[in-house]
């Protein structure tokens, strides 16, 4: 049960990245790429980097006991670049094809690489809302924990959202209710900021389609197997040491909160404070306060960084970018613990990783 | 200092981190097209009726099947006071009632302490589905629906702040076997002792959208629900929702609560080959009832009895069949199995999980429910599948088997003795 996980490589994907090049370059044909949408495509490509940078690309090495666990705020529907979704989205739902019925399938992105790179002793998706990406890595770390059939998990998290909000909005305009839509998305605080609501809501006219999206990818596997396999103890990006996570119901539980991170912060026997928070609060602003104001009750006097402008607000895959962020200032500074602390509209999710030493 | 309720602290105090945790059962419930609590599930099933019928729910069009099992209409009056209970969709209002009967059997009551996860299996939200319907005919739709479409995780954090479970909440995607990846989720929790209360549920309701797509697959029955039968040419889709209390042994039995039985061990293995099919040789589902039996410690002579999957599409069935067979080899042959399916049809994202509760009510009441519609097994199927009658029969070690599309698979065992 006591087993050390590290963390030995991470994979990000933006919006910008060219995705078809590196697939075919692997050896995925042309016309399995068009059928594939955009979920799909990001979280392939977002595992293929981050496995060629974890030495696990060849299928005959990683085929045997790796595992996937991705999660996702918005799940996979909604790419519109196939033309099959196309016509889902324009026509009657009987002339599309039957096959655009996989689109309504969340875990089909994970299913997708499972069975590209072979990975076949885990292959779980969820949904945690915003901090599904962290939580990703909570539920892979807990299964090498627990389990004993796997070498290591890809952990990470996918979004697609852009695509789908241009046609939602496109029908909305036909029935004249865009400012209505406007006064729920600002007082249901759907998106981060209300200037960015007004920055979707007048670029949704068509022309702009995405700024929100990606996928990103970590691989973790337990310390003894990594150095098995032989990866260099100095290739080691970090070592995941605790985790918390529950629930936010409209506003957050403070007492839960300061018991959770007393727990995560103080309760280690190594007795090492922790250097650093990375913040990352998706739905607004609003727990931020709170947040330092308990940290401060702890004793915490490291560095805070606000996550959203480190990383960007990419939903989930902001966690993994987080997860990134520590990694390199690990690499490039003299911190050895931090704490990732992501608030979601519903959830609450933090993470404690350590520079790794022998 | 903490918030988190009594029964959270003590055992936060208490727990000995380096131990292993023992998780058991402590509540049961199922919504499903022939009960809406499991009572009355039981009663109809005991007395052999099937809950699939023509649907009306909907317009099935140019359909080739016409049949599924559907949850009947029923009023919301649960301890949820909900002014405008009428307002919730149909998947929303099964859940709330499976959630209050779940509660009600386990004997918990909500409040803002209690430090309960949720672990939601879903193959999609009907809902969702419905929207995107509308929206490919241009139909006009209500706002607050179209707000729906947003996240896919609604209904796991709605069922969480309405019942004021403060632990982690999350729903579970895989495929058919979405529930069984959420049970073994909430079993991993208590076990990695992390929380030592977890719901796990599944509930999957039928969207005329995803329903015609998957008719145009050729996938479905227009005859009925027949697994390991000739007759058998296709799914017939149901309705479900499914919960159970998970908490650990120390805990259950401080609060004396009743224990169904204790989960011993759970095992996962992706088929990472189709999308779609399984593999014709059932050989990745019998590396996860492998992987379980490792890690829960049981022999295969230990087995009292299987609740299948059963699906009702022959080469499924087959696979499922060939899987057994070559994990058990001649012991598969004494074991025996049977699939409620054509009882409720073939709840998707729920059926893992439901088929998991009917099987907790059998190790209570010592009786197993028969598969339905059996009467000459297809000739690769040829194990004993409990066909027409249930069976008396005091059964302790049950192994649940739980795939989905995308080659998820998932198998739990679990025991009466504790």
């Amino acid at each position: 049960m006591n087993k050390t996980l590290v963390i030995s490589s991470i994979g990000l994907v933006t919006e910008r990245d060219d995705l078809d090049s590196l697939l075919i370059d692997y050896g995925l044909r042309k016309k399995d790429i068009k059928r594939l949408t955009l979920g799909e495509k990001r979280l392939l490509t977002s595992c293929l980097r981050t496995l060629k940078k974890g030495n696990l690309v060849n299928k005959e090495n990683s085929a045997a006991r790796g595992g996937i666990i991705a999660g996702s705020n918005w799940g996979n529907v909604g790419s519109g670049f196939s033309e099959e979704e196309e016509a889902l989205f324009n026509h009657n739902f009987m002339e599309a094809s039957p096959m655009s019925l996989l689109k309504f399938v969340s875990s089909m992105p994970t299913n997708r690489c499972s069975i590209t790179f072979g990975l076949n002793s885990v292959s779980v998706t969820f949904s945690g809302g915003e901090t599904s990406g962290l939580q990703a890595v909570i539920e892979a770390a807990r299964l090498l924990k627990t389990i004993g059939n796997v070498d290591f998990i890809l952990a990470g998290s996918f979004e697609v959202l852009t695509e789908s909000r241009l046609k939602l909005q496109r029908v909305l305009n036909t029935n004249g209710l865009k400012s209505i839509l406007f006064r729920i998305l600002v007082f249901s605080r759907l998106l981060l900021k209300k200037e960015q609501v007004f920055k979707y809501l007048w670029k949704f006219q068509g022309k702009d389609p995405a700024l929100l999206g990606g996928a990103g990818t970590v691989l973790i596997e337990p310390l003894d197997k990594a150095l098995k396999r032989g990866l260099e103890r100095m290739n080691i990006l970090g070592v995941i040491k605790r985790y918390s996570q529950f629930s936010i119901h409209h506003k957050i539980d403070a007492g839960l909160l300061q018991e959770q991170l007393t727990k995560m912060l103080n309760d280690n026997k190594e007795g090492s404070a922790v250097d650093a928070v990375i913040s990352l609060h998706h739905p607004g602003k609003k727990n931020r306060g709170i947040e330092k104001k308990i940290l401060k009750k702890t004793g915490f006097k490291g560095k805070f960084f606000c996550g959203e402008t480190m990383v960007g607000e990419n939903f989930s895959v902001s966690d993994i970018a987080a997860v990134a962020f520590a990694a390199s200032l690990f690499n490039f500074t003299n911190m050895r613990r931090i704490l990732i602390n992501s608030f979601g509209q519903y959830s609450y999710t933090g993470l404690l990783i350590e520079k790794y030493h022998e | 200092m903490p918030s988190a309720g009594p029964a959270h602290a003590w055992w936060w105090k208490n727990m000995d981190k380096n131990k292993e945790t023992r998780v058991v059962v402590t509540g049961v419930n199922l919504v499903t097209p022939i009960g809406l609590d499991k009572n009355e599930f039981w009663e109809n099933a005991i007395k052999g009726i099937p809950g699939i019928k023509e649907i009306t729910l909907f317009s099935t069009g140019d359909c080739y099947s016409k049949i599924a099992g559907i949850i009947p209409d029923f009023k919301y009056k649960g301890r949820l006071k909900l002014p405008f209970a009428e307002k919730f969709t149909r998947i929303y209002r099964s859940l709330f009632l499976g959630m209050d009967g779940l509660l009600e059997d386990a004997k918990i009551k909500p409040a803002g302490n209690n430090f309960i996860g949720l672990c939601l299996g879903q193959h999609s939200n009907p809902d969702n589905l419905n929207i995107w319907g509308h929206m490919t005919r241009r139909q006009v739709f209500k706002l607050r629906e179209y707000l729906k479409v947003w996240e896919i995780n609604d209904l796991a954090h709605k069922l969480a702040e309405r019942y004021h479970l403060n632990g982690p909440a999350a729903s579970f995607f895989g495929g058919c076997g979405s529930g069984a990846y959420a049970l073994a989720d909430a079993y991993y929790k208590i076990k990695n002792n992390e929380i030592n209360q977890v719901i796990a549920g599944a509930g999957s309701l039928l969207s005329n959208v995803y329903f015609c797509l998957l008719d145009r697959l050729d996938f479905m029955s227009n005859r009925g629900c027949f697994p390991y039968d000739q007759r058998s040419n296709g799914l017939v889709l149901g309705e479900a929702v499914g919960f159970l209390f998970l908490e650990s042994l120390e805990q259950a039995e401080k609060r004396g609560a009743h224990i169904y039985g204790e989960i011993l061990g759970c095992g996962l293995w992706g088929e990472a080959e189709s999308s779609a099919l399984p593999l014709p040789t059932g050989a990745p589902l019998a590396r996860a009832i492998e992987n379980a039996l490792d890690e829960s410690g049981v022999d295969c002579e230990d087995i009292d009895y299987i609740s299948l999957m059963g699906v009702s599409d022959p080469k499924t069935d087959i696979n499922e069949t060939m899987a057994i067979k070559k994990v058990f080899n001649q012991e598969a042959f004494h074991i025996p199995m049977s699939a409620i399916t054509p009882y409720i049809g073939h709840s998707m994202g729920a059926a893992a999980l439901v088929h998991t509760c009917a099987a907790f009510l059998m190790l209570e009441n010592g009786v197993i429910l028969p598969t339905l519609n059996l009467e000459t097994p297809l000739a690769e199927c040829d194990l004993d599948y409990t066909p027409r009658e249930p069976v008396n029969k005091d059964i302790d070690t049950v192994m649940g088997i739980g795939y989905g599309y995308g080659g998820n698979n998932c198998v739990v065992i679990f025991r009466k003795k504790i």
